[in-house]
């Protein structure tokens, strides 16, 4: 190689170098090239597997069945002319619903029903419903009426192939299943459950309206707290704030508490809020006081940016008219710099809103059933949500979670998307 | 109830101001400002602001008073847990009764019939009422006392504008010293819990110490409660994310400063800037749910090793992916903002691109995308949703990435989360561990400021 190496003349020496710089200047690029398509492909995957698996929880399965209302399984029977209420209440509705689904089921004769678990195939919802139905219409008895049952949690997650054949459905289920979707019985409607429900321990029921709303009371609050003492702060610290020790040292406080971990905002209000002032526990008002905390460094940071971009000359034109600081920050300073603080309010929104960690430490992570009723009372906050459902085990709330996701993320990209919306349509140029 | 309240206090407000501004212009100086309304606030702020706030804090104490006085001496003679359950159970009914009129009480207590604590409810309603009223009444009183001695001791001829200015500015300062009043109050939370658990436990076993399980706490506390398992897999998985973020994040910076056209890199970067938005939980659920069963599957096939569904590679990996956008908008900052005569300069001297880049203009934003890394690294300690769902939960001693393993964030959560006692060590532990994840993070964060500002000095 040496050799060879003393044989090339001076130009084809070159030549060979020159071809070397230009492959490695290819494999430059390319590594460019794959980074950003790493991080992209990331991307696609993230979306990609949330909105597939969620997509499907915005409709569910229904059994469309014939009930008869007979009067010997409700009463097991007890057979009289009428019954009172609390008759009717007692009655037995579950059976009513098994011998329905029997029956839609009994013109396929080659199923087992016996290893058929007919209990588990309509969720529990149906036999208050049903219940309803009779209490406020009597007259229903000994008729037969056609109704829409939804199904559980385990055959609606069979139907969306969630889960196979497995240790969830036996062979003579799943056969059961495919033939009641063969003759047509079953039909998918949007879920609206999903959205008018709380939480529930039934995957079919359950549903994000108490999150929802345990969201907007916290981030609401959150909003009111912390625009009105971050605007307040970046006003005195742009417009009044004498050069001193003091005020560079908060300055430099107000920098590095936008780097605390989330988490230990979380473990300042359970000690300081909880703890010392006694806010009660889990509830959206001892949650906005830990964001409002969180949210304020940003806040401050985007505020003083877009003032201190408020040229001089219209401040000095201010003064000259005779106008005092007061009139100067409330008549010109803020309404020219309210595009910019606008943005860093949506965009400090949008991350408390996603905003977990700090919350579960303030007890925001518990089963709640009820959505919340005020300010006061306990709730969980959307993210929290997707974690409990998250760590469920059945594939019903797994679907449920990634719905959540969904929600979240495009709610997110909508703010984000306003954020940038209002800053070329307000922002001034000077 | 609150509907009264409020207006009873824009009544009296309504009240102050007008009476004022009639009794400025009844005054007949030259001195005074032609602003009436200057001189009403002046005077409504200060005879309304003290009276108010007299007014929460004293219900606030009435309410307790009245509890204590009447409910816990109806109880005397009991235990002192059935007391403070008797307490709220007749708080409980006096809320349902004030909500709506009736009330059904099923959960009674042992020892305590259900009458009587309707009828210490209905008392204490009472009470808290006439409490109430005597409260707005003295209010009312002190407002009108207070104002009609500041319309007689005020110096009408003063300038009023200036005296509300100053006192907006106080207000101002005192919004402001709310972010310093946050640090401290971490800082001395943390710390005074921190102090409290190394009463109990030693601090050079918790900082030395080798195995981390406090479910043991109660038979070998000062065993079980040593950190470096912890720290080793809080950086490993750190290490891993960042080591990912840096290589593509810097690349991809480099590339989209110095190769793409224009209009590409106004589609690419807000779509990579799109990685940063989205919530950590999210990609918490991404990395335990779709991610880690892909890993182990990769893993199995390709290399043929046995991965652990919750192994530190996985977690980092999808953290890194977090981090990317962070360490590639920073550094792309940096890059975009080298003089121009830099590239000029090394292409005219015959360099490639990349030579060019990797000699000249790497090295001179080399400080500021150190920087960065740091930020990203403090980052990563501090991330916490991402390790709570795919991370372990049992701490492990290695730094194998194919193994599970544990983070601070994630035992702080798992301690927090389980019992509330304020006094057990276990508790207390999750105070010691954010304050050294807040000293760890705070430390990052000085040194990679310091660099990325020194930098920035040089350039601009």
């Amino acid at each position: 190689m040496f050799e060879d190496k003393k044989n090339l003349t001076k130009e084809e020496r070159s030549k060979k170098k020159l071809y070397r710089r230009h492959l490695f200047e290819k494999f430059f690029k390319l590594f460019g090239v794959l980074s950003i398509s790493f991080a992209l492909i990331m991307l696609v995957a993230l979306l990609f597997s949330i909105f597939s698996k969620g997509y499907t929880a915005f409709y569910t399965h229904y059994l469309s069945v014939e009930v008869n209302f007979s009067k010997e399984v409700l009463f097991d029977g007890d057979i009289k002319d009428s019954y009172t209420n609390d008759e009717i209440k007692n009655a037995w509705f579950d059976n009513l619903i098994v011998e329905a689904v029997k029956n839609s089921l009994k013109k396929n004769s080659n199923l087992d029903l016996d290893s058929v678990d007919l209990n588990s195939f309509i969720s529990t919802i149906e036999v208050a419903n049903l219940r309803n139905m009779l209490l406020d219409n009597p007259s229903l008895l000994n008729q037969t009426v056609q109704v829409d049952l939804l199904l559980s949690s385990n055959i609606d997650m069979f139907l969306k192939s969630y889960i196979g054949s497995g240790s969830l459905l036996n062979d003579e289920e799943i056969g059961a299943i495919k033939f009641l979707q063969k003759s047509g019985a079953i039909n998918s409607r949007f879920n609206t459950a999903f959205f008018t429900n709380s939480d529930s321990r039934y995957p079919e029921l359950a549903g994000v309206k108490g999150a929802f709303l345990g969201s907007l009371y916290t981030v609401v609050l959150t909003i009111i707290f912390s625009v009105i003492i971050s605007i307040g702060a970046a006003v005195y610290l742009q417009e009044f704030a004498p050069k001193n020790r003091f005020v560079r040292f908060i300055e430099v406080n107000i920098n590095n508490l936008a780097a605390v971990p989330s988490i230990v905002f979380g473990l300042l209000g359970l000690i300081v809020f909880q703890q010392f002032f006694g806010v009660p526990r889990s509830t959206p008002l001892l949650g906005s006081f830990i964001l409002t905390l969180m949210a304020l460094p940003t806040i401050i940071i985007a505020s003083r940016l877009a003032m201190s971009s408020v040229p001089f000359n219209i401040k000095e034109a201010a003064y000259g008219m005779g106008s005092s600081k007061l009139q100067v920050i409330t008549h010109h300073l803020l309404p020219i710099s309210m595009p910019g603080i606008l943005t860093g309010v949506i965009l400090s929104i949008s991350r408390i809103i996603g905003e977990t960690a700090p919350v579960l430490m303030i007890g925001m992570v518990a089963f709640i059933s009820t959505a919340p009723t005020g300010i006061l009372s306990s709730s969980v906050v959307f993210p929290v949500q997707i974690l409990l459902w998250s760590n469920s085990p059945e594939a019903g709330f797994i679907e449920k979670a990634s719905a959540a996701s969904m929600l979240l993320l495009i709610f997110l990209m909508f703010i984000n998307w306003i954020s940038i919306y209002l800053r070329n349509k307000l922002e001034v140029k000077f | 109830m609150y509907i009264i309240i409020c207006l009873v206090f824009l009544l009296l407000a309504g009240f102050i101001y007008f009476r004022s501004i009639k009794a400025i212009k009844s005054h007949k100086t030259d001195k005074i400002s032609k602003n009436y309304s200057y001189f009403a606030i002046y005077i409504s702020l200060w005879a309304l602001l003290p009276s108010f706030i007299i007014f929460f804090i004293g219900s606030h104490f009435s309410n307790n008073m009245l509890q204590k006085a009447l409910i816990s001496n109806a109880f005397s003679n009991q235990s002192e847990i059935v007391r403070e359950v008797a307490t709220a159970e007749v708080l409980a009914i006096a809320n349902e009764l004030k909500a709506t009129g009736v009330v059904n009480v099923s959960h009674s207590i042992e020892g305590i019939e259900d009458s009587f604590l309707i009828e210490l409810a209905q008392q204490y309603i009472h009470y808290s009422n006439i409490s109430l009223i005597a409260f707005i009444a003295f209010v009312v009183i002190l407002v009108s006392l207070t104002f009609f001695f500041m319309l007689k001791r005020v110096d009408l001829s003063s300038n009023f504008q200036r005296k509300i200015e100053k006192f907006v500015k106080n207000i101002l300062l005192l919004f402001t010293s709310i972010a310093v009043l946050t640090t401290i109050g971490i800082v001395v939370s943390l710390l005074f819990e921190t102090l409290r658990f190394f009463s109990d436990i030693s601090i050079i076993n918790f900082l030395f110490g080798t195995s981390w399980t406090p479910e043991n706490a109660d038979f070998d506390p000062e065993n079980s409660f040593g950190i470096i398992p912890l720290l080793s897999g809080t950086f490993l998985i750190a290490f891993i994310s960042v080591f990912i973020a840096s290589c593509f994040g810097v690349a991809s910076a480099v590339y989209m400063s110095e190769y793409m056209s224009k209009k590409m890199r106004k589609v690419i970067k807000p779509l990579i800037e799109i990685l940063a938005g989205i919530p950590s939980i999210i990609y918490g659920f991404f990395a335990a749910l779709t991610f880690a069963p892909f890993l182990v599957s990769i893993v199995d096939s390709v290399f043929n090793l046995t991965i652990s569904s919750e192994s530190a590679l996985n977690a980092g990996i999808v953290m890194g992916v977090m981090i990317i956008p962070l360490i590639s908008s920073i550094s792309d900052d940096i890059i975009s903002s080298l003089p121009n005569s830099m590239r000029e300069g090394a292409m005219g001297m015959g360099s490639m691109k990349n030579e060019m880049i990797r000699k000249i203009l790497l090295p001179a934003a080399m400080p500021g995308i150190i920087g960065s890394i740091l930020l990203g690294i403090s980052r990563a300690v501090g991330e916490t949703m991402i390790v709570v769902m795919a991370a372990s939960l049992a701490a492990n001693l290695t730094l194998n990435p194919l193994e599970p393993v544990t983070t601070i964030t994630t035992q702080i959560v798992m301690l927090v989360q389980g019992d509330q006692e304020f006094n057990s060590p276990k508790t207390l532990s999750a105070f010691a561990l954010g304050f050294v994840l807040l000293i760890l993070t705070l430390l990052l964060n000085i040194i990679a400021i310091q660099i990325v500002n020194r930098y920035k000095r040089k350039y601009q």
